[in-house]
């Protein structure tokens, strides 16, 4: 079952020289339990799209289209009070990146804990104390006991991240949003950290999901991943088949420039050109300017493609659309029409 | 067992009290420590003034007018007979009084206006800020004269005007901290936990800005007590017959030529706590102070 469903979702934000939709009509659906990855480079709006599902974009961003269904609620319509109130922390939670910054300096780790336990689960002082040394425990903290009453500055970057995920997974929230937790760790704390998540996902049973721009993370621990490419979710599919069959040519050219995929004396495949300026973005296929197998007039007029299923893999591209493809042999399935049903 | 005593004691020489560095940090710093010194000095005197004092501050004798220091009158003698020291101490409880009360206001309304306004940001901010701007163009002095004017000369009315007349000041340094501070990602996962605004602000932004605001406490401090002596100097502070130390140093400028001892002291007594305050806000200052070099 979808735990999280978001329709056509647009996020939208107001520069001084015009709208910029940094993600445009995206859709993917989040099932029970699932490690879902969102994979992209940098400004490709993966971290604006985690940061809408809890509505916390910048003062010029706002949700200019769609929905995201989170247990009967849409989160895109409502206010930020109440998601303060009914959401955050206690049914979807979030980690970021930087866990040395992500704690209060002045307060021990036993505090934050049980502050935010205090708010969202009836129990007093007391009770939430042994929750968060029970917390403290499953995350991996040594002498939870002791260590419980200590501040932030005197543990190490990797035991910090433990915390914050053990404040994040304080309220048995339904989804977890991790926004490149692991990108300031050291490789081997790395897949400590990955490796914790995966094993909390499944003993909470929880969601989470995983925004990198590490294939390596995405293939470490992500159930499907979904890419991103200047908004747009151009590919979704399960892990295995997005690494063995990639259908999206910047998936494609994406996974030839993985270091590890490459002898040593090969050079490193690079893709040509830069991401383009969303706030004009090229009409067509918005990758279509760096394509190195664009098929036909569609690619570069009209509108972005629509979304293609090919054996499983859900993907934004006219190559899999023997109206535009004539090399094209297979079936052509059209999940979704850019504009969505209206 | 006695394993775990040792990685006990190991623990509690990593880390030494929250306040130990700060402390260590402040005590190199001699001028602030003799500030310290002297503030707590002037604070003691100030609470055993009916102690200390050895005549009531208003008595007036007519056998003993506009004597100099001597054994009887440490300080002398006004034109009305009235002991000077005993006026100084009694003049200290008054001034500390009006000057950390009205502080605290400033410190209160300022602190809470100007964490919102950072906090908040866009149109509120904006609104608060040019508020502040506007207090902030009448020299505090100025400002001070003309609230007077308006609710009339009394002691709480003095601290209510320095308290107004300082809150732009708190506001401001409050404000540039809380923007600072609002970009972090602890203030973001505060927000991600569903933690309310009100706790954000006053449980977590608070405490991490107190220590700038320490020092401008401090600094204020000096300036109140330099604001409410010119006050009582131009004749609008502190009303006669209550001893204040500005006004006594402007009854005293005219016969400065007979009577030095009536304008020196308390023109002392107004310098005292101001080089202390000034001292212990520099201390404060270049303790709190993250670009500063510790060797």
């Amino acid at each position: 079952m979808a735990r999280l469903s978001v329709t056509d979702l647009s996020v939208t934000y107001r520069t001084g020289d015009g709208d910029l939709t940094a993600v445009d009509r995206v859709t993917f659906d989040i099932q029970d339990n699932e490690i879902f990855g969102i994979v992209g480079e940098s400004g490709c709006g993966k971290s604006t799209l985690g940061d809408s599902f809890l509505q916390l974009l910048d003062e010029n961003g706002s949700i200019s289209g769609g929905s995201i269904v989170y247990d009967g609620m849409d989160l895109a319509a409502m206010t930020d009070r109440e998601l303060a109130d009914e959401v955050r922390g206690n049914k979807i939670s979030m980690i970021f990146q930087d866990p040395n910054a992500s704690l209060d300096p002045v307060y021990t780790v036993g505090q934050q804990l049980v502050e935010t336990i205090t708010k969202h689960l009836d129990m007093n002082k007391k009770a939430a104390r042994e929750r968060a040394i029970e917390l403290l425990d499953d995350v991996g903290i040594p002498d939870p006991e002791d260590r419980i009453d200590n501040y932030p500055h005197s543990f190490s970057g990797g035991q910090l991240q433990r915390i914050v995920i053990a404040i994040a997974l304080s309220c048995e929230p339904g989804l977890l949003i991790a926004d490149e937790p692991t990108t300031g760790l050291d490789v081997s704390i790395q897949a400590q950290i990955l490796d914790l998540l995966e094993e909390l996902a499944e003993s909470h049973e929880t969601s989470i999901v995983m925004i990198t721009h590490d294939l390596g993370v995405v293939a470490e621990i992500c159930d499907r991943v979904g890419v991103m490419y200047a908004g747009n979710m151009v590919e979704i599919a399960p892990i295995q088949q997005l690494f063995d069959a990639p259908r999206h040519p910047y998936t494609q050219a994406l996974l030839d420039s993985i270091p590890e995929r490459h002898g040593m004396k090969e050079d490193l495949t690079v893709i040509p050109g830069h991401p383009p300026d969303l706030r004009q973005p090229p009409t067509g296929c918005r990758y279509n300017p760096r394509c190195d197998q664009v098929c036909g007039m569609e690619c570069e007029t009209g509108d972005v493609p629509p979304t293609y299923d090919v054996e499983g893999t859900d993907v934004m591209c006219y190559l899999y659309d023997e109206g535009v493809n004539e090399a094209y042999e297979g079936p052509t399935n059209i999940v979704a029409e850019p504009g969505g049903d209206d | 067992m006695s394993t775990e005593t040792d990685t006990q004691t190991d623990i509690e020489i990593d880390e030494p009290g929250p306040f130990h560095e700060f402390y260590e940090a402040f005590s190199e710093n001699r001028i602030a420590v003799f500030g310290l010194g002297l503030l707590a000095f002037l604070i003691i005197i100030t609470l055993l003034a009916d102690f200390i004092a050895p005549y009531s501050a208003t008595a007036q004798n007519y056998d003993a007018v506009l004597e100099g220091p001597s054994m009887d009158h440490p300080m002398g003698t006004d034109e009305l007979g009235r002991d000077i020291f005993s006026r100084v101490l009694f003049g200290y409880r008054i001034i500390f009084s009006i000057t950390v009360g009205g502080v605290m206001m400033a410190f209160t309304m300022g602190t809470l206006l100007g964490l919102a306004a950072g906090y908040y940001g866009g149109w509120l901010d904006e609104f608060l800020m040019r508020g502040v701007d506007v207090l902030m163009s009448f020299p505090s002095l100025i400002l001070a004269l003309a609230l007077i004017a308006a609710i009339g000369p009394s002691r709480w009315g003095i601290a209510l005007v320095l308290g107004i007349a300082y809150t732009p000041i708190f506001a401001r340094v409050a404000r540039s901290e809380s923007v600072s501070l609002s970009n972090e990602a602890f203030i973001r996962s505060l927000e991600v936990r569903g933690v309310s605004t009100p706790r954000i602000l006053i449980a977590h932004m608070f405490p991490n800005v107190l220590g700038p605001l320490i020092v401008t406490v401090t600094l204020q401090l000096a300036f109140g007590i330099l604001t409410t002596a010119t006050l009582s100097f131009l004749g609008v502070g502190v009303q006669p017959p209550s001893p204040s130390l500005g006004l006594m140093l402007a009854d005293g400028k005219d016969i400065i030529g007979r009577a030095w001892w009536m304008s020196l002291f308390p023109g002392v007594a107004i310098m005292l706590p101001v080089i202390a305050f000034n001292t212990i806000g520099d201390g404060l200052r270049d303790t709190f102070d993250p670009k500063q070099v510790r060797n």
